[in-house]
């Protein structure tokens, strides 16, 4: 299966790391013996690898996030759903409309009225899943 | 008979259990993963933390002043920030809608009153009854909107259990994999840079030692912020397992076993969100 974009720059980043990390042992080990141009040219090198390293690693991450999209289109429509829900609660004229089958149903209740009682929470519960 | 009707019918109504537990939890993840805005600007700070490693040039240890690493150099690092975060705000903005939703807060009974009064002279009824009328409808309201916001509540997390799942697979893994090395990175680039500066220098001089011990002090705050990165991670995969456990319930969000591990996941989220906070509080 082929590395996908994210995975191909995740793992040039680590080889260009890598390749840094192996000058910079290099120059610790042979600092005595080198010429100070030299040094100064492995050190650069060194520094050119850390900074596309680092770009790598970074275009990598933007890659995976830009895979989630589609997920997070599904989370974005569920979050949907919940505001339209919480907007329906918190509307003052469909609040006013429950709350006065509630009422009823309070009242059909404490009139010792079962027919009536179970008439409004029958129109209570149509009320809510509208 | 009419006592016996009112305890019939609460005992029927009550039935719909109050998802309280969901918006504690809820509340806690909302206010556990603001955290994250430290964890996605980590990518941009070891940015900056490599440019000014590259920008010195401590030929020897008493050079250590250079020029600050300027916004454009850490450009690709400013865009894996923004897209981390925009598609963490995503899980958020959901988490958020979850907890307005399981919370009392939006319990109706502003129109409760004004409801009665007006339905009051159509009725009949004394203003004793109204009062009596008002703690039983509000009690009932409570009941009936507890159980609209539970079939909501489970409507939403059933659909958006499986894409929150991935999503936090996804996360989880760019923290462990691509966050974490970008850590190991920054600290290869910040060893080299302490041991350039102690190249050709004698390594026993106080000058050497506070030189070394100020590499380690720095290695040391990278390693801790590393580890919060990672236990932001659990916690991620705490929430994830949360939501996963309340879409198994099934809108019986009251069950024993479920509210214990709610519990258990909520406290392990606050753990860890102390650890975050706590790693990157400090400015070194």
């Amino acid at each position: 299966m082929p590395a996908t974009v994210d995975e191909s720059a995740e793992r040039w980043a680590d080889k260009y790391n890598d390749a840094a990390n192996a000058i910079a042992d290099f120059l610790d080990e042979n600092f005595d013996s080198l010429v100070p141009e030299d040094v100064k040219e492995f050190t650069k090198a060194e520094k050119a690898l850390r900074k596309l390293a680092k770009q790598m690693r970074d275009e990598a991450i933007v890659f995976k996030m830009e895979g989630l999209n589609e997920d997070l289109k599904a989370i974005s429509k569920a979050t949907e759903r919940g505001t339209k829900a919480i907007l329906k609660i918190n509307d003052v004229k469909n609040g006013i409309r429950i709350v006065t089958g509630v009422i009823k149903l309070g009242v059909a209740v404490v009139s010792g009225n079962p027919g009536a009682a179970v008439a409004a929470a029958k129109d209570l519960a149509k009320d809510l899943k509208a | 008979m009419k006592q016996l009707s009112v305890v019939v019918l609460f005992s029927l109504l009550s039935g719909c259990n109050q998802p309280q537990e969901i918006a504690t939890f809820a509340a806690l993840t909302d206010r556990a993963t603001v955290e994250f805005v430290s964890v996605a600007h980590s990518v941009v700070r070891n940015c900056e933390i490599i440019q000014k490693t590259n920008r010195e040039k401590p030929e020897s240890i008493f050079v250590t002043a250079g020029p600050e690493a300027t916004a454009n150099e850490c450009a690709s690092s400013d865009r894996a920030e923004k897209a981390l975060l925009d598609s963490h705000k995503v899980i958020t903005g959901y988490m958020n809608t979850l907890k307005l939703l399981a919370s009392d807060n939006i319990l109706i009974t502003q129109p409760a009153d004004g409801a009665i009064d007006s339905l009051k002279s159509g009725l009949k009824i004394s203003d004793a009854q109204v009062v009596a009328l008002k703690g039983l409808t509000n009690a009932i309201a409570k009941i009936a909107t507890d159980g609209y916001r539970r079939r909501e509540l489970a409507k939403m997390i059933d659909m958006a259990d499986a894409p929150l799942q991935a999503a936090v697979t996804a996360l989880a893994e760019v923290i462990e994999v691509n966050i974490a090395k970008d850590f190991d990175a920054t600290a290869d680039s910040l060893k080299s840079y302490y041991r350039r500066g102690l190249r050709g220098q004698d390594t026993s001089t106080v000058a050497s030692i506070l030189w070394i011990e100020q590499g380690e002090a720095e290695l040391a705050a990278l390693k801790e912020k590393k580890e919060a990165t990672l236990g932001y991670c659990r916690m991620l995969k705490s929430i994830a397992g949360g939501h996963a456990k309340l879409k198994a319930a099934n809108g019986n969000f009251k069950s024993a076993g479920l509210v214990q591990f709610l519990v258990e996941a909520a406290k392990s989220i606050q753990a860890e969100q102390l650890k975050v906070e706590r790693a990157f509080a400090s400015r070194r």
